[in-house]
C-alpha cells in the first residue's frame, strides 16, 4: 500500500507532456536504487499521461514492475498521476489527484504553467505533505467509503499496457528510446520484469 | 597476478575505504546513472554522504575472482599456523596482519556473493579466537543484507553469532532493537522475504511476553501499510498464539511456588480474552475497508479454526464465546458482506465470505467442536445452502463442492 510519486503535466494533444511538478516517496527502496526508481516512475507517469484523454479517469497497471499509474487530464490541459502499488485503492488514488490539482491550482497561475515548456520542478510544498499523508489510504481519509463502488460520476477506465499504447506500440520499445531513462534504469526496468518484483539485482 | 596489477590496487582501494569509513552501511551496485556518470567508467567505488558504498558493475566479477585467489591463500596460511591446536588467539601472535587480511577478505567476498560459506566460516573462526565481536559481525551482516536481503547462508551465520554471544555471556542477548530493526527495513526493501520474519520470531521467542506484545502493536501499523502480505499476518498469530501457553506455564508455576511472578512474562487470562476481541475486530474491519484481497481472509480462517479447536484449555468453547467468535457471529459477518453488493471488488469478496464460511460449517459438522445448543439440522441446512451458493460462484469447482457435500452426509 504505497504511493511512489504524485506528478503534474501540462498536456498538449499531439505533443509530449512536460513536467510542471513532481514529488516522491521512495524509503521502501535502496538508497543505489532510489535514482533508477525516479526515472522509472518519471517515464511511466509521463508516457501515461500522454495518452489520457481530457476529463478522462485511467487506471493503467504496469504488471511488469507491479505499479499502477493512476493519471487524469482537466479541461485547461493540467494532467496529474498518481504512482501506486497495485493494491492501493484506485478511488483514493483518484481522490488524491483531484486533491492534488486542487493544490497545484492554489499556488500556480495559469499562466504561469501554460508558458513553460521545457521540464521545470515549480516548487509545491502542499504535494510533498498529501504524498506522506496518503500512505495510508484509511488515515488520510477516514469518512471516504473507499470500498463502495458509489460515486457514478467517477468512472475510472482500467487499463492494460497494451490497450493504452497505440497501433501495438509497447512499453518497453517505448522505454528504450526515452531520454527520461538511463542504461541504469532500463537494465533495472528489464530486472523488474525477471524477479516479477520491484527491486531487481541493480 | 601481480601485487601491482589494476584489480590488486581497486582492492587495497576498498579496505582503504572501509578502514576510513566504519561507519559504511548501505551499499549497491551501480550501472551508470545520470547523476554519478561524471568518471565512473574509470572509478570502481564511490562513496555518497560518507555512508553509501556503490561498487561499479563492471569491475565486481573481477574483484570477486580476485579476492577468493588471495582469501584461499589466506586460508592455507591460517590452517597452517593452527595445524592441530586448538584455535586461539595467542597462535597468532606474530601475525596479527594475517587476521586483519582474513577479516578485509572475507567482508569482501560476502560484499559479492552472501553465500560463500568458506568466506562465512572462517569470519565464525574470527570471534571464536576473539579477533572479531559480535557486535561488530552483526553490523557487518546489516551492511551485507542492504544488497543480499534474502541470503539464506548471512542469516543463518548471524543466529551463529547470536547464539555464541549468548552462550559466552550468561544467556544475555545481544541488542533485540537491532534485530527487530533490521528485519523491518529488509521486509521492506524485499517484500514477502521469509528469512527476515522467521528471524523476527526467532528473536522474539527468547522475549517477554510484553515485549511480543509490543511487536504486536508495531505489526499493526505494518499489516495495515501491506495488507495482501501474509507474512504480516502470520507473524501475529505466532504472537498470538504464544499467549495462552504463557497462561498455562504460570498457572503451574504458581502452583509449585509462591514466589512473585514476573511481571513482563504474566498475563492474565482476561487480557488474552481482550487483545484476542482486538484482534478479530481488526481483521473483519480490514476485510470490510479493502475488499477482494485473499490474504486478510485467509489470516481470519486460520485464526477462527484456532480459537475455535485450537486453545490449548478446557474451557475453549467459552474461551471463544467470550471473543466473540462462534458460529453464529461468523454467519453474520459473512452474510453482511454478502450482502453488501455495493463493494467494489464484490464477486471476488463474495466468493471469499462464501469460503471462509465453509471452513467454518466445516469445523462445526466436524466432532471437534461439541456446541450442543446448536441443532445438528440447522447446521447441515446452513451447509447445503453455502455449496449451493459457492457452485454458483465457483461453477468450475462444481464437482468438488459436491464431493464436498456428499462427505458431509455421509458424516451424518
Amino acid at each position: 500500500m504505497k504511493v511512489y510519486s504524485i506528478g503534474i503535466f501540462k498536456v498538449t494533444p499531439g505533443g509530449k507532456p512536460v513536467l510542471l511538478s513532481i514529488v516522491y516517496e521512495l524509503s521502501s527502496f535502496g538508497f543505489f536504487q532510489r535514482g533508477s526508481v525516479k526515472e522509472v516512475s518519471l517515464f511511466v507517469s509521463r508516457e501515461t499521461v500522454g495518452r489520457t484523454g481530457v476529463n478522462e479517469r485511467v487506471s493503467m497497471e504496469h504488471t511488469q514492475t507491479q505499479k499502477v499509474c493512476h493519471t487524469t487530464v482537466d479541461s485547461k490541459g493540467l494532467g496529474c498521476t498518481v504512482l501506486t502499488d497495485s493494491e492501493y485503492p484506485g478511488r483514493v488514488a483518484h481522490s488524491l489527484i483531484r486533491l492534488a490539482l486542487d493544490e497545484f491550482n492554489k499556488v500556480h497561475n495559469e499562466s504561469v504553467w501554460r508558458a513553460i515548456n521545457t521540464d521545470t520542478e515549480l516548487p509545491t510544498p502542499a504535494l510533498e505533505q498529501l504524498i506522506l499523508k496518503y500512505q495510508n489510504p484509511h488515515e488520510a481519509d477516514p469518512m471516504m467509503n473507499l470500498q463502495k463502488n458509489l460515486d457514478e460520476t467517477i468512472t475510472i477506465v482500467k487499463k492494460t499496457v497494451e490497450q493504452l499504447g497505440q497501433r501495438g506500440e509497447k512499453l518497453e520499445d517505448i522505454a528504450s528510446k526515452s531520454d527520461d531513462l538511463s542504461f541504469q534504469s532500463k537494465a533495472f526496468m528489464q530486472n523488474a520484469e525477471r524477479m516479477n518484483k520491484c527491486c531487481g539485482y541493480v | 597476478m601481480t601485487e601491482s596489477s589494476p584489480i590488486s590496487i581497486i582492492y587495497k582501494d576498498l579496505n582503504k575505504l572501509f578502514d576510513d569509513n566504519p561507519n559504511i552501511d548501505e551499499l549497491g551496485l551501480i550501472l551508470s546513472t545520470k547523476d554519478y556518470d561524471s568518471g565512473l567508467e574509470s572509478k570502481p567505488f564511490i562513496l555518497i554522504e560518507s555512508n553509501k558504498l556503490g561498487i561499479s558493475f563492471q569491475f565486481v566479477s573481477q574483484l570477486y575472482g580476485y579476492c577468493f585467489t588471495i582469501f584461499n591463500q589466506l586460508r592455507s596460511d591460517f590452517d597452517k599456523l593452527v595445524g592441530a591446536n586448538p584455535l586461539s588467539l595467542s597462535l597468532f601472535n606474530n601475525h596479527n596482519d594475517l587476521l586483519k587480511q582474513i577479516n578485509d577478505a572475507s567482508r569482501n567476498l560476502l560484499l559479492v556473493n552472501a553465500e560463500n560459506l568458506s568466506a562465512l566460516n572462517m569470519r565464525k573462526k574470527l570471534i571464536i579466537i576473539g579477533y572479531n565481536n559480535h557486535m561488530n559481525e552483526i553490523k557487518t551482516l546489516n551492511l551485507i543484507f542492504t544488497k543480499h536481503p534474502k541470503s539464506g547462508e548471512a542469516w543463518c551465520h548471524r543466529r551463529w553469532v547470536l547464539l555464541d554471544y549468548k552462550k559466552k555471556n550468561n544467556n544475555a542477548m545481544l541488542s533485540s532493537e537491532v534485530e527487530l530493526g533490521v528485519c523491518k527495513r529488509v521486509a521492506e526493501i524485499y517484500p514477502k522475504n521469509y528469512y527476515a520474519w522467521t528471524h523476527r520470531w526467532w528473536v522474539l521467542c527468547n522475549l517477554s511476553v510484553k515485549e511480543k506484545l509490543e511487536d504486536l502493536q508495531i505489526i499493526e501499523d505494518w499489516v495495515k501499510r501491506n495488507i495482501s502480505d501474509y507474512c504480516g499476518y502470520h507473524h501475529r498469530f505466532l504472537i498470538l498464539s504464544s499467549l495462552f501457553n504463557h497462561t498455562n506455564n504460570n498457572n503451574n508455576n504458581n502452583s509449585n511456588n509462591s514466589s512473585a511472578p514476573d511481571n513482563n512474562n504474566n498475563i492474565e487470562l482476561q487480557d488474552i480474552i481482550s487483545i484476542y476481541t482486538q484482534e478479530v475486530h481488526f481483521i473483519n474491519r480490514l476485510i470490510t475497508l479493502y475488499p477482494g484481497h485473499e490474504s486478510p481472509w485467509t489470516y481470519k480462517r486460520l485464526l477462527s479454526n484456532y480459537l475455535l479447536t485450537g486453545i490449548p484449555l478446557n474451557n475453549k468453547s467459552n474461551i471463544s464465546n467470550q471473543i466473540g467468535v462462534n458460529l453464529q457471529s461468523e454467519y453474520e459477518f459473512c452474510e453482511t458482506v454478502i450482502a453488501d453488493t455495493d463493494s467494489s471488488y464484490y464477486q471476488q469478496q463474495k466468493g471469499f465470505a462464501q469460503r471462509y464460511l465453509c471452513k467454518i460449517l466445516d469445523l462445526y459438522t466436524s466432532p471437534n467442536i461439541n456446541d450442543t445448543s446448536l441443532k445438528i439440522d440447522d447446521i447441515n441446512q446452513c451447509y447445503k445452502e453455502n455449496i449451493t451458493n459457492l457452485i454458483e460462484s465457483f461453477p468450475h469447482q462444481t464437482q468438488f463442492w459436491n464431493y464436498k457435500l456428499s462427505k458431509q452426509t455421509d458424516r451424518k
